[in-house]
């Protein structure tokens, strides 16, 4: 695998471009990879220069509140004005729309990070954690995910995973995703208010029972569901959902200056004591005692359980080298970090190393073949973020910007889809389809009408495919159709 | 009357030890139809198909029940939303199954899909779904209305999806060079590209809706042609109301409403091939009975499975019904799951596609333990 | 006045009747016993094991049947027909009825 750094870079981050120099020495690329501190970078117009991606894109999250919050109230002054008719009604919140999104710009970030980011390994696992700890989009809380995959996910990727986890934990956008926010203790202030005035308020134990069946210990573990009932009343006033951190946002930013203060607090760690379950709890036979430090003590101890680890390593290990992986690769990881007590940088390291030694391919995820393929080929087929006006408070963008956005949607891979807790899938049945299938080869046709520097045969030789699926090229008639069948050929596909 | 089984013990038996595949007992090709509606999310049985004549209803979950539901008998009521569905069970096409569930307890929305879809009692445990395998046995084709294969039509011979791209400024290349990439690939990845191919080479206008009920509709279509697939799967998503469940309007009613309307659609395709075919739906789990603090319900067991089509003999409401006091609910918060849905599955496997019940059991299920209920519904 | 051989008959005519009653009604009790057993292999629960034809026992029975497609239109099975019913338990419509009978069916009733 090392001997070939194309593969390498294919095999653990999006491949090396035509205009990319290949490192002279793969162990110390592997580490300043995982140890380097890199800017984020983008394009702002087709064929033009990589640039640092601008700051004003970058959106803190009281930005993005803001955003949403200008949304909200300029969609009912819109609705409720008597002078517009409903066609200009819908034409203005379109506009408005397009005016506050942020979404759309953290796509667009996505996709030139992967396509043109130095940090590629880091990109490739801020994709696995982000899916590990999925928040499915939908509504408002698009908004949101793209604070939660840059600041909570790439932002601890080689901190300890104790950490990682207290702010998934903790952040509004998986506290809404996963009912948290309407999650209130039995005994707690809230509730005995809610049945004096004859409405019911309870335990939700939905994000409880993710927390310790798909984010820590998984089922080996074999909690009860008393274990899953006490994690949700330590959970129990935690989270507002988005739409109401959006109002009150909104309301106190009139007031306040907007560089916040006490709202601070609340949205980086929305606690509420007066919804909270008060009284000691016992989780996998652990005390805990009443109060918000009890939250951090439970997810820290999720966090040190050896199952934790297992589970993890074993996710890792599939992630990077396929579902064929052996218990011996994963234990090679699982001893990694118990060594180090969860430092994702060591973790992380190991995962390379073992990857490097594996034989196994890996069928790659339909979005990470995508980015490959654009890389790789040096296709020009993102749009700049300059392309068609999709500036801050600009005219609004033309419609080829939504592409990208829904190139994810259409490939069944977008982080900014409503989904399952689970995620996305890591075997390959899941992603053979003749729908799958069509989508790939519709794609492949797309990014090859944008150039690519690589034609079809180049990206045989350099990858090492096989003389099947060389002569399959071979055949093809043209260049459009040698491109699209490479890269619809299993050797493009996994890796 | 020669009953399959006793044709079976004698011959077929014989047949399946040597592991030739038994299909019907006859030369004709398979006449029934089967379409899977899964609802995702666990649908709540108790608002769907209330039991009013049961006291603890109201005790249990009183800002739950239907203002108006339809009186059914004695003891079951439907909710108002459920209009076609209604007219079906009047026209004995179509049964309800109460208070049951496949046998996993476990309440987690992933394994219980996987154990539904898969057909066995352990998460996680095989690679093809039941569907799949009796598909496997009957030797007949199917469609998959979504992106991607669901498990639970996995292990057939002959599968197809249907659910259009929205890739602009994009087609298909010529189907040389669709071959051309299939015979770089192997395998499953090889067949399902062949599919592919075959199907870009039709002709005609294609339908490019995605929501359930446009899905379901071209489902229907497709089975009533004389060599199209026999069995169809659609997708109703988001039934997991852990907050504002509604009662007469609201989430889970709308909900009802669209599997409502998607029971009209297939039999309006289907047309005379309705009377050949059976729609069941299936859900991971039901609902707790008692309401949680959002107005909402939390994951549960027992549920309810709605059957309809014109396989049916006569309408009915199936249920060993279990009570709703605290004392009946399994660990004093769902309810009881006292009829093994696999046993449903089975019998609309039996009806659509004439296996036997010991051999459904045996190579769909590999449970021999699963009762017939073949009788209760088309018999 | 009675010889002894007048005694003798009457004892012996005594005897022949309370045996013959007294036989009778326990062949009543067995056929019931007897539906009462195979009810409780089914959803239709006959109460206790008494072999006394009740209610319960009554309302089981017919819905069974019913159920199982084996009760003519209007029919209705009584302490009398016990013994005939039993018969049909054994017969080889057995495995039918209690494959029938392993779960309800409620019909729909709307008018």
């Amino acid at each position: 695998m090392s001997d070939n750094k194309h593969k390498w870079a294919r095999k653990v981050g999006f491949g090396f471009g035509p205009n990319e120099l290949l490192p002279t020495d793969v162990e110390s690329w592997n580490n300043s990879q995982l140890t380097s501190n890199f800017k984020s970078v983008g394009m702002a117009k087709r064929y033009s220069d990589v640039e640092i991606w601008p700051q004003e894109y970058n959106f803190s999250f009281e930005d993005r509140l803001r955003r949403a919050g200008e949304y909200n109230e300029g969609k009912k002054e819109i609705e409720n004005s008597k002078k517009l008719t409903s066609v200009e009604k819908k034409k203005r919140v379109r506009t408005l729309r397009d005016q506050t999104d942020v979404a759309l710009f953290d796509v667009y970030k996505f996709w030139n990070s992967a396509i043109y980011g130095d940090d590629m390994v880091k990109q490739r696992l801020t994709h696995f954690w982000t899916n590990h700890f999925t928040v499915g989009g939908g509504g408002r809380r698009n908004y949101i995910i793209g604070d939660f995959i840059y600041r909570v996910i790439y932002g601890n990727l080689n901190a300890s995973f104790d950490e990682l986890l207290y702010k998934v934990t903790t952040h509004v956008g998986m506290l809404d995703y996963l009912d948290n926010a309407e999650s209130v203790g039995e005994r707690s202030e809230s509730a005995r208010w809610a049945r004096r005035n004859g409405k019911t308020q309870g335990l939700n134990d939905n994000l409880a029972r993710e927390l310790l069946e798909l984010h820590s210990v998984s089922p080996e573990r074999m909690y009860t569901e008393d274990d899953i009932r006490n994690s949700a009343k330590i959970l129990a006033g935690w989270g507002a959902n988005t739409d109401s951190v959006i109002r009150k946002f909104y309301r106190e930013r009139r007031r306040d200056n907007p560089a916040i203060g006490s709202l601070g607090k609340f949205i980086y760690e929305p606690y509420f004591k007066d919804r909270a379950e008060p009284g000691r709890k016992i989780v996998l036979d652990n005390k805990f005692r009443s109060g918000k430090k009890s939250l951090r003590q439970l997810t820290d101890m999720l966090a040190n359980d050896d199952f934790t680890a297992r589970h993890l390593s074993k996710k890792l290990a599939i992630h990077f080298i396929g579902e064929s992986v052996n218990q011996s690769e994963i234990d090679f990881i699982y001893n990694v970090w118990k060594d180090s007590k969860g430092n994702l940088e060591e973790i992380h390291k190991e995962v390379l190393n073992v990857t490097a030694r594996s034989k196994e391919r890996k069928f790659l995820w339909p979005s990470t073949w995508m980015f490959q393929a654009i890389r790789f080929s040096g296709s020009s087929f993102l749009p700049g973020f300059e392309d068609g006006n999709a500036s801050f408070y600009k005219a609004v963008p033309s419609k080829l910007n939504y592409e990208p956005k829904k190139i994810l949607e259409e490939l069944g891979n977008s982080f900014w889809e409503s989904r399952q807790p689970d995620g996305y899938s890591e075997r390959k049945d899941d992603w053979v389809s003749t729908e799958h299938f069509d989508r790939r080869i519709k794609v492949a046709s797309r990014i090859y009408s944008f150039q690519p520097d690589r034609q079809g045969e180049e990206i045989a030789e350099l990858l090492d495919f096989s003389d099947n699926t060389k002569i399959a090229i071979d055949k093809a008639s043209n260049m459009r159709d040698k491109f699209i069948v490479a890269l619809c050929s299993p050797d493009f596909m996994e890796v | 009357m020669l009953t399959r089984r006793h044709f079976l013990s004698g011959t077929g038996a014989g047949l399946f030890l040597s592991g030739y595949p038994v299909h019907g007992f006859t030369k004709n090709a398979i006449k029934g139809r089967i379409v899977v509606v899964l609802l995702e999310g666990g649908m709540d049985g108790l608002l769907a198909v209330p039991p009013i004549g049961d006291d603890n209803l109201f005790k249990q979950r009183r800002a739950l029940v239907a203002s108006n539901p339809l009186k059914l008998n004695p003891l079951f009521g439907i909710h108002p939303n459920f209009k076609n569905f209604s007219s079906m069970l009047l026209n004995d096409e179509a049964s309800i199954i109460h208070a049951t569930s496949f046998p996993y307890v476990g309440r987690s929305h992933f394994e219980g899909q996987n154990v539904l879809q898969g057909g066995m009692l352990t998460p996680f445990s095989i690679k093809t779904g039941w569907l799949g395998r009796a598909m496997d046995i009957a030797k007949t084709a199917g469609k998959a209305m979504s992106l991607e294969t669901p498990l639970i039509i996995r292990g057939a011979n002959d599968l197809d999806n249907f659910y259009p791209a929205r890739i602009k400024h994009s087609r298909l290349p010529s189907s040389e060079t669709l071959r051309l990439i299939q015979s770089t690939h192997l395998n499953n990845a090889a067949k399902v590209i062949g599919k592919l191919t075959k199907n870009s080479m039709k002709m005609g206008v294609v339908s490019q809706a995605r929501d359930p009920l446009s899905l379901a509709a071209e489902a229907g279509r497709a089975m009533r042609e004389k060599d199209g697939p026999r069995v169809a799967v659609v997708k109703i998503p988001q039934f997991d109301d852990h907050s504002e469940i509604g009662t007469d309007t609201g989430h889970h009613p709308e909900l009802f409403t669209l599997v409502d309307r998607t029971f009209g659609k297939l039999k309006s395709e289907l047309k005379e091939e309705w009377k050949n075919t059976i729609v069941l739906t299936m859900t991971e789990f039901g609902r707790t009975v008692k309401e949680n603090g959002s107005a909402g319900t939390d994951h549960g067991y027992g549920s309810v499975g709605l059957l309809a089509g014109g396989l049916i003999n006569r309408s009915s409401v199936v249920a060993n019904w279990p009570g709703l006091s605290n004392k009946d609910l399994y660990e004093k918060r769902d309810l009881y799951a006292t009829i093994d849905y696999r046993s449903i599955c089975a019998a609309c496997l039996e009806a659509a596609f004439g296996l036997d019940h010991d051999v459904i059991s045996e190579r769909v299920f590999l449970d021999k333990t699963i009762p017939r209920t073949y009788g209760h519904i088309f018999g | 006045m009675d010889t002894f051989l007048d005694k003798l008959i009457k004892l012996i005519l005594i005897v022949f009747i309370n045996t013959y009653f007294f036989a009778s009604s326990s062949n009543a009790d067995t056929s019931v016993l007897c539906l009462q057993k195979f009810l409780k292999k089914t959803v239709f629960v006959p109460g206790s094991l008494d072999g006394v034809w009740g209610d319960k026992t009554e309302n089981s029975i017919n819905s069974l049947l019913d159920q199982a497609g084996m009760l003519k239109p209007n029919q209705n099975i009584s302490a009398q027909d016990a013994k005939e019913v039993c018969n049909l338990l054994h017969s080889s419509k057995r495995d039918e009825l209690l494959e029938s009978g392993k779960f309800k069916v409620f019909r729909i009733e709307i008018d």
